[in-house]
C-alpha cells in the first residue's frame, strides 16, 4: 500500500540519504515530503496528510523530543507514527521519546536493512 | 594504546563502515591542501568536544560514498554537510560508549573549510586514520570535572 512520509533532519545529505533508502528498499512511497526542522515538520503536518515521520533528534529551532511534545499534545497529529533517527544511543534517550510516543528509534550509523526493518515494523504495527 | 585512543579507534572504524563503506587500514600522515573540518561540542554527563578533518578530496569521496554517489557527480553543496553529519555521529557513538547511561546533548556541528596549518589542533586526543580515500583525522576532549582527559587517560 502507498504511503506518504515526511522525512525530518538538519542535515540535507542525510535527508537525501534516508530518501534513497526507501527507494532501493521498495517502498511505495506516494509523496516524501522533506523539513529541517521540528517546527517546519509540524507546518508540513498540518498542510499534507502524512503517515509516517522519521526524524532526527538534535536540530535548531525545535529538535526531534519538542516536535514529538507538540504531536501528543495535537489531537490530529498524535496518531501519525513517528520513527526517531539519531545519533544519540543512550539508554536514557531512548526511553525517553519512546515513552514520548516514538514508535520507533534508529541509532546512527545504521545499515539501510536496519532502517528498512524498523519502518516495516512500524508500519505494520500502525496498520500502514 | 589508552582506553580513550581504543575507543576513538573503534567508533571512527564503525562509523566509515557502516556509514561510508570504507574502512581505515592503519595510521595516516597529513598532507598540504584545503581540509573541511568540522566539530561538534557536547555537554551533559560529560561535557567536551570532537572535531574531524579531512582533505578536500577525501571529504569529497566520504560524500560519495554516503550520498550512493560517484565524486563526479556528488553536489559539492553537500560535501560539507555530510563532513558534519560524520562529526555529529561519531561523536553519538563515542559518547555512548563512554557512558551508555549517560545523557548528553550534541551542539550542530560547525564546519569550515581551511588549509592544514590553520586547523585547530588544540584537543586532547587525536589520531590521524589512513583509509583508501585519504586521511581522516579525528580529536577528541573529554572533560572531566573541568579537567580534560589527556591521551594518556
Amino acid at each position: 500500500m502507498a504511503f506518504s512520509v515526511l522525512i525530518v533532519d538538519d542535515c540535507p545529505a542525510m535527508q537525501t540519504v534516508i530518501r534513497r533508502i526507501l527507494g532501493i528498499s521498495g517502498f511505495d512511497l506516494e509523496a516524501c515530503y522533506f523539513a529541517a526542522d521540528g517546527s517546519e515538520a509540524l507546518s508540513m503536518l498540518r498542510r499534507h496528510t502524512v503517515d509516517l515521520v522519521i526524524s532526527d533528534v538534535n536540530m535548531p529551532k525545535l529538535d526531534g523530543e519538542a516536535m514529538l511534545r507538540c504531536l501528543s499534545e495535537d489531537e490530529k497529529l498524535r496518531k501519525v507514527p513517528v520513527v526517531m533517527v539519531s545519533s544519540d544511543g543512550t539508554r536514557s534517550r531512548v526511553d525517553r521519546l519512546v515513552g514520548m510516543g516514538a514508535k520507533g528509534y534508529i541509532v546512527k550509523p545504521f545499515q539501510p536493512a536496519a532502517l528498512r526493518a524498523e519502518l516495516e515494523r512500524v508500519l505494520e504495527a500502525a496498520n500502514v | 594504546m589508552s582506553e580513550f585512543d581504543e575507543l576513538l579507534s573503534s567508533a571512527t572504524e564503525e562509523v566509515l563502515e557502516n556509514m561510508f563503506y570504507t574502512g581505515a587500514f592503519g595510521p595516516g600522515t597529513e598532507g598540504d591542501g584545503p581540509y573541511y573540518s568540522a566539530g561538534v561540542s557536547f555537554t551533559g554527563s560529560r561535557n567536551g568536544t570532537l572535531d574531524v578533518a579531512a582533505p578536500e578530496s577525501t571529504a569529497t569521496a566520504l560524500a560519495a560514498a554516503f550520498l550512493g554517489e560517484t565524486v563526479e557527480s556528488v553536489p559539492p553543496e553537500q560535501v560539507p554537510t555530510v563532513i558534519g553529519e560524520l562529526a555529529n555521529v561519531l561523536c553519538g557513538v563515542v559518547l555512548g560508549r563512554v557512558e551508555e547511561g549517560g545523557h548528553f546533548v550534541i551542539a550542530p556541528p560547525q564546519v569550515s573549510r581551511r588549509e592544514l596549518a590553520s586547523l585547530a589542533r588544540n584537543l586532547a586526543l587525536r589520531q590521524v586514520f589512513e583509509l583508501e580515500e585519504g586521511t581522516l583525522s579525528v580529536g577528541l576532549t573529554i572533560d572531566v570535572s573541568g579537567d580534560a582527559v589527556s591521551p594518556d587517560g
